[in-house]
């Protein structure tokens, strides 16, 4: 097996126990950040959409496991995996179509773009599907934009963190 | 049929989507029906023991509260029980229709819709599906899930949690809902309008339940007359602080497996 996928692997176990130890506890009032989703945010690009298909189901099966929560993070998880190429094009342009994006070179307008795109269509299945009624979905919205305003920052300082200590 | 095949070839990401997308959906429809077997849940000695693991380093900080608390309820039973044996012949002791089985709460959850809770005793212990789960100050929930060594537990604070009650003074049953609001404040319903209820009434757990009754679960801090002034719209505050619980006792009663059989003679549950 290469270096990547175990690097890949290991990513995903990391950021299934941060989330669940570290991440759920950072509560602020009722909302919490469901930082997880960074794995699919970013994946590479050039990867096998079959592979990145199957692997964002599983993040959000095992966090279901750890919430107890049916298949509600799996399914909001292939949700934004399946319509990451749209978002990717429609916040990077035409440099997505040659496939030479680099997250720390965008600009910041286009990364908060393309980060809250994917966070906000997640946490809205996520927080619909989680009440599964029609009568909370006040509940549901607010939630989804307080949740998204909240781990659309956690993500970005993380992505800035890393991606400054690689060079 | 070559031209099928490479058509699904072409289309086997969308596929792919589709399906794992409808795993995923069932699975939720399923986690909302109540009373099936669950697959996806934190009952399993994976996710229970991480969360055991990390309990253990948190409850350090809570342990003088805990501490304080047994003392307490030692206390009041010590009261009880002194109250108990000079009134009554021992033998009333023998026939207890209940066993308690103390348990930790390993992973606690208060501020979402659907509240689900992780307690360390499992099947092993003897815990199954819908035993009643309290604390000295009140009640907790009802076990949801059962994994070997660790279950689940639907909170009272569940949008789909519904506890048989009463009012402590007068016997009027009613049910134990939960708006989602606040953590610390559930609802009551069907209570009619005949009922003489008032605010800082203490409402216990009712008559069939699978909780033994008189377990005390909050007080009553609003009670008017809905719309339609036939019955009540109750919040009741409840006595357990639900964001710090640490012990419970899951309560086994031993007559209500005959009290099903009676109930439905056909057998089947």
């Amino acid at each position: 097996m290469n270096k990547e996928v175990v690097l890949r692997i290991l990513f995903f176990m990391l950021l299934v126990l941060l989330q669940v130890l570290v991440f759920s506890n950072m509560r602020i009032g009722a909302y919490v950040p469901y930082v997880y989703i960074l794995f699919i945010i970013i994946f590479p690009i050039k990867s096998d959409r079959t592979v990145f298909l199957l692997s964002s189901f599983l993040l959000g099966l095992s966090l279901d496991f750890f919430f107890s929560s049916g298949g509600v993070h799996a399914a909001a998880c292939t949700i934004i995996a399946y319509i990451r190429p749209q978002a990717l094009k429609f916040s990077f342009g035409r440099s997505y179509e040659f496939q030479t994006i680099k997250l720390n070179k965008v600009s910041i307008a286009a990364k908060l773009a393309y980060f809250s795109i994917l966070v906000v269509i997640h946490h809205l299945v996520l927080f619909l599907l989680e009440t599964f009624n029609l009568s909370f979905i006040l509940y549901s919205l607010k939630s989804t934009l307080f949740s998204s305003i909240y781990t659309v920052l956690l993500c970005l300082v993380l992505v800035t963190l890393f991606s400054k200590r690689k060079e | 049929m070559q031209q099928v095949i490479s058509y699904l070839l072409k289309k086997k990401n969308f596929l792919l989507f589709i399906l794992l997308l409808s795993i995923s959906l069932a699975l939720t429809i399923q986690s909302h029906s109540y009373h099936k077997g669950k697959f996806i849940s934190a009952a399993n000695n994976v996710t229970g023991g991480l969360y055991e693991s990390v309990n253990h380093v948190n409850e350090f900080v809570n342990l003088d509260t805990y501490n304080e608390r047994l003392l307490k309820e030692n206390a009041k039973l010590r009261k009880e029980l002194s109250n108990y044996s000079f009134h009554s012949t021992s033998n009333d002791l023998k026939e207890v229709p209940y066993a308690f089985i103390p348990a930790k709460l390993i992973e606690n959850s208060f501020h979402k819709k659907n509240n689900i809770l992780v307690i360390n005793k499992g099947a092993k212990h003897g815990i199954t599906i819908d035993m009643g789960v309290i604390t000295t100050d009140g009640i907790v929930g009802i076990i949801e899930n059962v994994g070997e060594n660790y279950s689940t537990v639907l909170s009272v604070l569940h949008i789909q949690s519904q506890i048989n009650v009463q009012l402590k003074k007068t016997n009027h049953i009613g049910s134990l809902i939960w708006d989602g609001d606040s953590p610390f404040k559930v609802q009551l319903e069907d209570i009619t309008k005949v009922a003489p209820i008032k605010v800082n009434d203490t409402i216990v757990t009712g008559n069939y339940s699978i909780f033994p009754q008189g377990i005390s679960v909050g007080k009553v801090v609003k009670a008017e007359l809905n719309q339609t002034q036939n019955y009540f719209d109750v919040d009741v505050q409840l006595f357990n602080d639900m964001s710090n619980i640490g012990y419970v006792y899951v309560v086994k009663n031993k007559a209500l497996k005959e009290v099903n059989q009676l109930l439905n003679p056909s057998g089947n549950e």
